[in-house]
């Protein structure tokens, strides 16, 4: 071992210094003086010394071939972190979607289960309320054509202002799943139901109306064996108070007309689009391409350069 | 044309003027990459890839050291290689294999200078090639510091550019490389010049 070993880093740090001529003029007063007295702090000083002129003995080498840059590997070179980023970028945007389309049908998986809870519950009850059953009194005729509409999924009417409290709190559903979508679409009013059959798609359930029932009486001529127990249809029922959205009970507008219905009725195609995973799987596909076509010029690039 | 003019033409995209630039520092670059990644091979990738990352980067250069500059960019390409083969070794023994051949480039007539006796050419290379392995013991970060302040002979200052920390881990590193270095390179006994081995005796 050398007289270096027995040094204190500091003591190691000054004399280190001292011999390079970047100790600060104080410091390397003191340490001169010490250096005077102590004969193992002058050999220590010589080692360093010595150490540092085999290293600096080293033969300078010749570089093996100049390093220049051709005008094509410059090119790359400024091509690339560009490809970089770009992939980089585009494969956050994958993980992204990715993460947000997982999160959402996680999402989607409590209020659907917890619809279907409500409906094992309250189907062997009486499934309305009396609340409910007043309201739905006066138009009892309304509920014939609720037949259709429910084969064609959609749930029967929900008396939602009985249950405009339920809806306020009610989460909204992102509108994935076919249900959420049926439930969006469902009437709170019986007299609205034919109007949204008759496009398949409502989105503004209104109170009713001389129009909507005249609607209504259309549809209904149409209708095949509608079942009063369908009225009351307590699964409809309760899904429609779990999900659908409280517009109604809070700004009763006139019934839609066709012509309404049918510019809403592309918003909806849209909106089941994005609701049933379709266009997250698209813009999973498209993104997971792009990162994949991105990565694969980016390490070619890299060889390249 | 000056060095600044030459930066200047560069970072407008002149690839002309950055390649004056490159023959100018080329010899530095290489001999740094060299020292720290002991073995032709890696060096030399180490060397082009700095030289590509400085042609990218030159437009954010904002004055100061150009060599501190670029020395930081060699010693960053010097931890990514050697990241890189620590992950593929393989690929360190190609360099090995270069290493052995290029293992003549290591005499040089200076050394001769330090030993009291005559000493051959195969002595002399032996000794540099011994040195060279007692760097190679050292920690990436504390033999980048001997290479540039001792081997390179730079400045604290500009050390401290080179690696992106303040003069005072320059300091104290390179104190900390000294003392490995000297129970090293004591191992290497008889290539080591005469002096270098009168341990004991008053010096200074």
């Amino acid at each position: 071992m050398s007289s270096l070993s027995n040094l204190s880093p500091r003591e190691l740090e000054w004399l280190s210094a001292y011999a390079d001529g970047e100790l600060p003029p104080q410091e390397a007063e003191g340490l001169r003086a010490r250096l005077e007295q102590e004969p193992g702090l002058r050999l220590a000083l010589a080692e360093i010394r010595q150490t540092s002129g085999l290293l600096r003995s080293l033969p300078t080498l010749k570089p093996p071939r100049p390093f220049t840059l051709s005008a094509e590997r410059a090119a790359v070179a400024r091509r690339y972190p560009r490809l970089q980023l770009a992939t980089a970028l585009a494969g956050l945007a994958f993980f992204l979607v990715v993460g947000v389309d997982v999160f959402a049908r996680a999402g989607m998986a409590a209020p659907r289960l917890l619809a279907v809870d409500q409906q094992v519950a309250a189907a062997p009850a009486e499934p309305a309320m009396d609340q409910v059953q007043e309201k739905e009194q006066p138009l009892p005729e309304e509920g014939l054509q609720l037949a259709p509409l429910e084969a064609a999924g959609t749930p029967a009417p929900a008396p939602a202002e009985a249950r405009a409290a339920d809806l306020a709190v009610t989460p909204s559903p992102d509108g994935e799943s076919a249900a959420a979508e049926q439930l969006a679409a469902a009437p709170p009013q019986t007299a609205t139901a034919p109007s949204y059959a008759d496009t398949g798609q409502g989105t503004q359930p209104a109170q009713p109306t001389r129009e909507a029932e005249a609607l209504a009486l259309e549809l209904q001529a149409e209708a095949t064996a509608p079942g009063d127990d369908q009225v009351e249809a307590p699964a409809g029922a309760q899904e429609g108070d779990q999900l659908a959205a409280p517009e109604p009970a809070q700004e009763p507008i006139g019934a839609p007309s066709a012509g309404q219905l049918s510019e809403a009725a592309p918003f909806r195609t849209l909106n089941r689009i994005a609701g049933s995973g379709l266009a997250f799987l698209l813009a999973e596909i498209g993104l997971g391409g792009a990162a994949l076509v991105l990565a694969g010029l980016t390490l070619r690039s890299r060889r390249r350069r | 044309m000056d060095e600044a003019a030459l930066i200047t033409q560069a970072q407008r995209g002149d690839l002309d003027s950055f390649n004056r630039l490159v023959l100018d520092y080329q010899g530095l670059a290489y001999n740094v990459a060299y020292r720290i990644m002991g073995e032709p091979a890696p060096a030399e990738d180490a060397t082009q890839e700095a030289f590509l990352s400085a042609y990218r980067a030159i437009r954010r250069f904002r004055g100061g050291s150009f060599r501190g500059w670029l020395l930081r960019i060699v010693t960053h390409a010097c931890y990514d290689e050697l990241r890189r083969r620590k992950r593929r070794p393989s690929i360190s023994l190609e360099g090995f294999e270069a290493d052995s051949e290029g293992g003549e480039s290591e005499s040089n007539p200076a050394l001769a200078s330090l030993g009291d006796g005559p000493e051959t050419a195969a002595e002399r290379s032996a000794l540099a090639r011994g040195i060279q392995e007692c760097l190679e013991r050292l920690p990436a970060e504390f033999r980048a510091v001997a290479v540039l302040a001792d081997v390179q002979e730079l400045e604290y200052q500009e050390v401290a550019a080179a690696i992106g920390r303040p003069v005072g881990t320059v300091k104290s590193r390179l104190a900390r490389a000294r003392a490995r270095l000297r129970d090293c390179l004591q191992g290497l006994g008889e290539l080591l010049p005469a002096s270098y081995r009168l341990e004991g005796e008053t010096i200074g």
